[in-house]
């Protein structure tokens, strides 16, 4: 009876449970799709919806932009967050996801695998295991003026070996000119050169085609023979035979992509999408645009990086079957189809690439597929975001002459080494005796705040500060003492949620920072910005207070509108000062060639400081200014009568009145003013990201977070705490003399 | 003569001023009218042929309206919060006799002194766990505590310059702590409240990195995440992006224009001390 019981109860409950099932609701997350590409890619969700009613896709759309991307999924599953199910992300994260194990793996067979594309299947395996599924593809390409070629005569080869491409540049620029002042053809070859990974990808295809190699078998490889060999020619093509030219610093691939549509460029560099404006109508570019591997020497191969998006199950998600079901259904060929359809995205699927209704969308297709059997991918580790890094500077301090081939080979060699073989740790654990001695001291103040002095008086200050300290408590407490225990152990980030994985390095961290001359170069950066700047905002600070402060006509609206460039969103302010300082097209070189001077490259390492230190005054000034005004209105107009009726000049009146009364406020907005520009980090990282020669400590502490090295980055935000907290008490203590004398 | 030179002189400073500040800005609203083909090259500086069609797209690619009201709603709550919670610490920090008072103003400063970068990582792991993820509040809460070092500091020297006998004669009268703040303190600091109002409102307003990384949907999304949405894997949206700076300029301007003669007359007599 009891069992009877026991079984029906079961059957109840299987009933129930079937009855009560609802569609599971998995989350998609994958960069911003607009318009008709949004209206394909959502027809897929609903046809993937209408086959599996127990599953309802709900699509969570993030930047386009892939460092954004980056920082959101390092943030959200650091954080283990459970609302990512499938996630769609870039080729050289895959390793790093994987080792930090927040990737499901994908059980695929041979025959299954052998559909793929093989570079892909290589870059989604860690481990031996399936991480992610190939979703679409990308490889460097190098696209030629085909007309150019032909009206000079010039046999179009099979593949380009740069010794060819010499010749044409040095026979077709100069000739173009002589025939046509008004050409814009100048350059010989463009590619992606901006302090970004982009420059990375573009940079080892012409590494591998002159024979070099980063990372080989995991060995650097980087400053070997054939490695230097290959850097001195990179640096050759750049600085010698000047077919390469240094303006690529500025370029992303939609910059070069202009710059070479426009007619700039004979040869171009980019990814296989240019192909869809040259197939364009609109642009009347058929047949004049031609697109071959990219380039190499005689005895080199041509190379092609592999680029791309691959579908992952997050290991957290709560439904990874269905996540998994969604992604083998966006991956199968029927999917992939209408993506190359209507999105004009590669496949990564072989068969695709002979499908009559793809290839007659997009005839390139056919061309493609060789580029992308032989397409190698960056060096696949999980350390790969701190390689990149290192690469990044290294290049762009050879692409603007500052370093010699051999430097750059024996500095990236030395980088890449130390981040492959970390020496040898202190494993001392500083954390607990560290926390007993703060809880302590803590405890202690508390105690003091409660009963020195007054018991009462120190009750009530307590009771109407007590919200704004348990915010501050929560909110900026907790998160430094946070970092101050990162600091002291080596964590990875995947371990960021289980402390008892982290391994503990003693004084470790603090003492790299001072024998890190990057941090000393980044701290010599921020401390020359923060001068200049909050120098010049002084002064243009006074000088618009001084005006503002007099009567005149429509002064509400002017000092309304002076106060514009503070309202505008910092992101926005640092876009539109990188495109006014375009080096090609930007409105700033055009004023100065209408001038009739030459025009600068603003990426180079002067003027990319002259540029941040325009685009922050620029900023921030109107906070210094109203402060200024303010402390102006306060002065006491019977001083200027008495000093005018005395005969004082306007100046003798503003050094000995005016100047000396607006000390408090002066000091008051350069303390506010210098704290936030030792942080500066949203105009720098906008306009040069990452780049060697405007590097501040902000930008430096968040490469670090991007590449993984949390612990590091804590300790860096301690000791820039602590350099910050030092300047401000000079700060503090002249304020507070100023106001004791005048009190 | 020497007069009319001197004024000239002076129109001729206001109007270099101007065209520092608005140029750049000028510059926006001029290529917010241009179509896409026109956008990243000069000359010609003026659009050829002006259009609206990055206005409309602006609206019609992502809910921009609702970015609107979702940065308004955050900047406005964050706003009123840290001007109750600062207005209650200023009064304790301006008025009470306690010895830890610079300690207070100490610490509460240097909230201003670590790099914000560094303080993502762990928020989001509170954020996550009290469950507000992905609403107002992750972005309220933190803002709000970001902005009291300025708040606080205003508001404290503001307090400071109400005659003490104003308080003493309400202590007579029977009035408690807490109705002098709010009956004499609060009406006659007004203009420090509007001035630090403002300034709390516009560091919201531009706030990027805590807004991406703690709201995840458009229902909680503001405007400078919602802008970077528009952007392709390869392709920057010029055209979208001058049209939409344009539009969420405009609200603050008027804004601005309503509160300057308040911003100005508030730190007259706040934070600068004589």
């Amino acid at each position: 009876m009891y069992k009877l019981i026991q079984i029906l109860c079961f059957a109840l409950c299987l009933v129930a449970s079937v009855h009560a099932q609802e569609p599971v609701e998995i989350i998609f997350s994958q960069g911003k799709t607009l318009g008709a590409q949004r209206e394909a890619l959502f027809q897929l969700f609903k046809d993937f919806e209408k086959e599996n009613p127990n599953i309802r896709v709900s699509v969570r759309e993030l930047p386009n932009a892939t460092d954004k991307q980056h920082q959101y999924y390092l943030t959200s599953l650091g954080g283990g967050a459970r609302d990512i199910d499938l996630m769609v992300i870039d080729v050289i994260w895959v390793s790093e996801f994987a080792h930090a194990n927040w990737l499901a793996p994908f059980h695929l067979t041979k025959e299954e695998k052998s559909k793929f594309l093989p570079a892909t299947i290589k870059s989604c395996t860690y481990k031996d295991k399936m991480v992610a599924l190939p979703w679409y593809i990308d490889a460097g390409l190098m696209y030629y003026r085909a007309d150019l070629l032909k009206k000079y005569d010039i046999p179009i080869p099979k593949t380009w070996t740069w010794q060819q491409m010499q010749q044409a540049y040095e026979k077709i620029v100069p000739e173009e000119k002589k025939a046509n002042p008004n050409s814009p053809l100048e350059y010989g070859f463009i590619c992606q050169g901006r302090h970004y990974e982009g420059l990375v990808c573009a940079f080892l295809e012409i590494l591998r085609g002159c024979g070099g190699e980063v990372v080989r078998d995991g060995k650097v490889v980087i400053n070997d023979e054939k490695g230097l060999a290959a850097l001195q020619k990179i640096h050759d093509l750049i600085h010698k035979q000047k077919i390469i030219p240094t303006v690529i610093n500025n370029f992303d691939e939609e910059e070069s992509r202009m710059r070479f549509l426009n007619g700039k460029s004979l040869f171009l560099r980019n990814w296989p999408y240019v192909w869809s404006f040259v197939e364009n109508p609109n642009f009347n570019l058929k047949g004049k645009i031609g697109v071959s591997p990219s380039p190499h020497l005689v005895n080199e191969k041509p190379s092609a990086t592999l680029g791309g998006w691959q579908l992952a199950v997050s290991s957290y998600s709560r439904y990874p079957k269905e996540a998994a079901k969604l992604a083998r259904f966006l991956a199968s060929a029927r999917a992939q189809k209408q993506l190359a359809l209507y999105l004009s995205r590669n496949p990564t699927l072989l068969g695709l690439y002979n499908d009559k209704d793809v290839l007659q969308k997009n005839p390139f297709f056919r061309s493609l597929k060789p580029v992308f059997l032989q397409a190698e991918p960056r060096p696949v580790t999980h350390l790969y975001p701190q390689i990149s890094h290192v690469l990044q500077r290294e290049i762009s301090l050879l692409i603007t002459n500052q370093k010699t081939p051999q430097q750059v080979a024996n500095d990236a060699a030395q980088e890449i080494d130390a981040i492959f073989h970390p020496k040898a740790k202190s494993t001392q654990d500083f954390a607990i005796p560290v926390f007993y001695t703060m809880a302590g001291l803590f405890s202690f103040i508390l105690l003091l705040m409660v009963f020195k002095g007054s018991f009462k008086e120190n009750i009530t200050a307590l009771t109407y500060l007590a919200p704004a300290m348990i915010i501050i408590f929560f909110v900026a407490i907790l998160p430094l003492l946070y970092a101050l225990f990162l600091s002291f152990y080596q964590v990875e980030i995947a371990n960021i949620m289980h402390p008892q994985r982290w391994m503990a390095s003693g004084l470790d961290n603090f003492a790299r920072i001072f024998s890190d001359p990057h941090f000393t170069h980044a701290l010599i950066n921020t401390l020359a910005i923060t001068i200049v700047a909050v120098t010049l905002q002084l002064i243009l600070g006074i000088i618009i207070a001084v005006t503002l402060s007099r009567s005149f006509l429509g002064r509400g609206p002017i000092r309304a509108l002076i106060l514009l460039p503070w309202i505008l969103p910092t992101i926005v302010a640092g876009k539109m000062w990188l495109w006014i300082f375009a080096t090609e097209g930007g409105i700033a070189n055009y004023f100065l060639m209408s001038l009739g001077w030459d025009k600068i490259n603003w990426i180079d390492p002067g003027p990319a400081f002259v540029s941040i230190i325009i685009a922050e005054v620029w900023k921030t000034t109107p906070f210094m200014a109203i402060l200024l005004l303010a402390g102006l209105t306060n002065i006491s107009k019977d001083l200027y009568k008495s000093a005018k009726v005395d005969g004082a000049s306007s100046w003798y009146t503003f050094v000995h009145i005016t100047l000396p009364l607006l000390r408090p406020a002066i000091l008051l907005a350069l303390l506010f003013r210098t704290m936030d520009s030792l942080r500066i980090f949203d105009v720098v990282y906008a306009m040069t990201a990452y780049a060697e020669s405007t590097k501040t400590l902000s930008i430096y502490i968040h490469e670090k977070i991007g590449a993984g090295d949390l612990s590091y980055a804590s300790a860096l935000s301690l000791v820039t705490f602590a350099i910050i907290f030092a300047i401000s008490l000079v700060y503090l203590s002249l304020l507070g003399k100023k106001m004791e004398s005048s009190q | 003569m020497k007069k009319i030179l001197s004024k000239m002189s002076f129109y001729a400073l206001i109007s270099v001023l101007i065209i520092y500040t608005i140029a750049p800005f000028l510059w926006l609203v001029i290529s917010s009218f241009k179509p896409q083909q026109e956008l990243l090259s000069v000359p010609p500086l003026l659009p050829v042929n002006p259009t609206l069609d990055n206005y409309r797209s602006v609206f019609e690619l992502l809910p921009f309206g609702q970015f609107l009201l979702n940065s308004a709603i955050v900047a406005t709550v964050t706003t009123t919060l840290c001007l109750v919670i600062g207005a209650l610490g200023a009064y304790a920090l301006a008025r009470l006799n306690f010895w830890w008072k610079s300690l207070a103003l100490m610490s509460v400063l240097s909230i201003s002194m670590f790099p914000q970068i560094a303080t993502v990582t762990p928020l989001f792991v509170m954020i996550r766990k009290s469950g507000i993820f992905n609403t107002y509040w992750a972005l309220i809460i933190p803002y709000a505590t970001f902005a009291l070092p300025l708040t606080l500091w205003i508001l404290t020297s503001f307090f400071q310059k109400i005659p003490q006998e104003l308080e003493r004669a309400a202590l007579i009268d029977g009035l408690s702590r807490f109705e002098i703040l709010r009956k004499i303190y609060i009406p006659l600091a007004g203009p420090a409240l509007a001035t630090t109002g403002i300034m709390v409102f516009i560091a919201c307003w531009n706030e990027f990195l805590f807004a991406l990384c703690f709201t995840s949907s458009e229902l909680a999304r503001t405007v400078p995440v919602g802008i970077t949405l528009y952007e392709g894997q390869y392709h920057q949206p010029w055209g979208e992006v001058s049209a939409a700076s344009v539009l969420v300029s405009i609200p603050l301007v008027c804004l601005m224009f309503f509160f300057q003669r308040r911003i100005l007359s508030g730190l007259t007599a706040g934070a600068v001390k004589q």
